[in-house]
């Protein structure tokens, strides 16, 4: 299937800067597409298969392109700017099914205490309170807010259970961002994000980051904690039936908790998203 | 697997044998990675539980809601019967099959290709038939073993065939010895190049 307007426009994370040193010309996949990131004396630029080069972004530490001529603006993260923060970045892990599956297991906290046990949730603190679910009309992303959790070891810097605040945001349909609270500083949030790489319909490339004010723990430290995390995130990721992503409400119920993920799936539709998209299977 | 259908199989405490579609109803995680508690089966994504009738029992994101009838896991027919577990799909209405006698299940082999059907899987094995009990399984004598031995297939298509044997519960610790390496042999004659 050929990728709807609503992905082909968008721009893709294809690495960190890092990633691409030296002459040599990198291939990379994006879209059911091979593409090729050359790297001439330190400035990256980006080809199709057939050599068209294609627009080419850095930002928050990644390289990003897109097949379109004319992409939609990439969102904007202030955060990125502010003066203390500390960026660290996981590189990719490829999972086998759709990105969409990843972004809907990020905003998802009802999974906290079964998948994540005693890291980011305990089995007999189970209940998911509401939580509020919005729209932002103008920048076209969905916001789910006062989100609350509690949390054994919430980060790194963590030193015992709380009740975490959460907000999520999706700006994108392969890219979500947790803004917690800080465990050592008030009124401000901390941020993990992924930056979803799309290979396949089923198959993806997370590129995720961590944007936190910490001193005490090392990049080590904290890329350990965020890697453990998503290792158990990626081995239900790799069990879930379809790969791809159903809308269809036939195949999968949700329940209240899982208002993100209504909203999520909701706006994929109205977006008339369908690449990564599971047909339902009367048969299955 | 039931063809491509993939399948969770588990027994609860009560010792019934279930074969659900191995899918949670919720977010789509096999079932089978599930954990089992008494006669329920609980899904390792979220937690929610089901009965042993396929009904979802509970929701831990919300422990005071009463989960709604309409949750349900697509449940297969189950049954034991000469040592084997046997699944139907519900639409069905074949009987499980009677088969007399108490059988020890003996050995379960993947092979690369599915038997065409019962008559060349005899043939695979050089017995003779006994009773035929459905399409995939039957009851042989095979030359130098003393006691009759219970053989079936499973066709999973693309993904081949399981094929499994019984002994007859009495049988001695030679004949179940005989017929394990029988099924070694059965590999070999259901390889993949010998389909062609
Ligand atoms: S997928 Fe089984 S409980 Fe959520
Ligand atoms: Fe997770």
């Amino acid at each position: 299937m050929k990728p709807d307007s609503f992905t082909h426009s968008q721009w893709y994370a294809i690495g960190r800067i890092g990633d691409f040193e030296g002459a040599n010309a990198k291939p990379v996949r994006l879209l059911s597409q091979d593409l090729t990131v050359n790297n001439s004396a330190g400035v990256l630029s980006v080809a199709d298969a057939e050599g068209r080069s294609l627009q080419s972004q850095i930002r928050y530490g990644h390289l990003w392109t897109t097949l379109s001529d004319n992409p939609r603006p990439l969102y904007d993260m202030p955060e990125f700017d502010e003066p203390d923060r500390r960026l660290v970045t996981a590189g990719g892990v490829g999972v086998r099914c759709s990105g969409l599956r990843c972004v809907e297991n990020f905003l998802d906290m009802a999974h906290f205490p079964f998948v994540h046990t005693d890291i980011l949730g305990v089995e007999d603190h189970s209940t998911v309170e509401n939580y509020d679910v919005s729209m932002d009309a103008d920048k076209d992303e969905i916001w789910a807010t006062k989100c609350k959790f509690f949390q054994p070891l919430a980060s790194a810097a963590a030193t015992g259970g709380q009740m975490t605040e959460y907000k999520y945001r999706v700006p994108h349909p392969y890219s979500t961002i947790l803004y917690k609270t800080c465990p050592i500083r008030e009124n401000v949030w901390d941020l993990v994000g992924l930056f979803i790489q799309p290979v396949e319909e089923d198959e993806c490339i997370v590129h995720s980051f961590i944007l936190v004010f910490d001193e005490d723990n090392t990049d080590t430290g904290l890329l350990h904690f965020q890697q453990n995390i998503f290792l158990q995130d990626r081995m239900i990721l790799e069990n879930q039936v379809p790969r791809k992503l159903p809308l269809d409400p036939r195949w999968e119920l949700p329940t209240r908790a899982d208002a993100s993920s209504i909203a999520y799936r909701r706006w994929l539709k109205a977006n008339e998203l369908q690449w990564g998209i599971a047909l339902f299977d009367k048969a299955a | 697997m039931i063809g491509d259908k993939d399948i969770a199989l588990w027994r609860g405490e009560d010792g019934k044998i279930r074969a659900w579609e191995n899918r949670c109803p919720h977010r789509g995680m096999r079932l089978s990675y599930g954990i089992v508690r008494g006669n329920t089966l609980t899904c390792l994504y979220h937690g929610w539980s089901y009965d042993g009738t396929g009904g979802c029992a509970g929701i831990p994101a919300h422990p005071d809601l009463t989960p709604p009838k309409t949750i349900r896991t697509k449940v297969y027919r189950a049954a034991d019967s000469g040592g084997m577990i046997w699944v139907a799909n519900p639409e069905e209405a074949t009987e499980v099959p009677a088969i007399d006698g108490a059988w020890a299940p003996n050995r379960s082999i993947h092979v690369d290709v599915a038997p065409a059907n019962i008559a060349a899987l005899t043939e695979g094995i050089g017995a003779e038939l006994q009773s035929k009990i459905t399409d995939h399984a039957a009851i042989l004598r095979v030359p130098n073993i003393e006691e009759d031995i219970l053989v079936a297939f499973l066709d999973m298509k693309e993904h081949g065939a399981m094929i499994h044997t019984a002994v007859p519960a009495k049988a001695t610790e030679a004949v179940a010895i005989a017929v394990s390496k029988l099924s070694t042999h059965l590999r070999q004659v259901f390889k993949a190049s010998s389909a062609a």
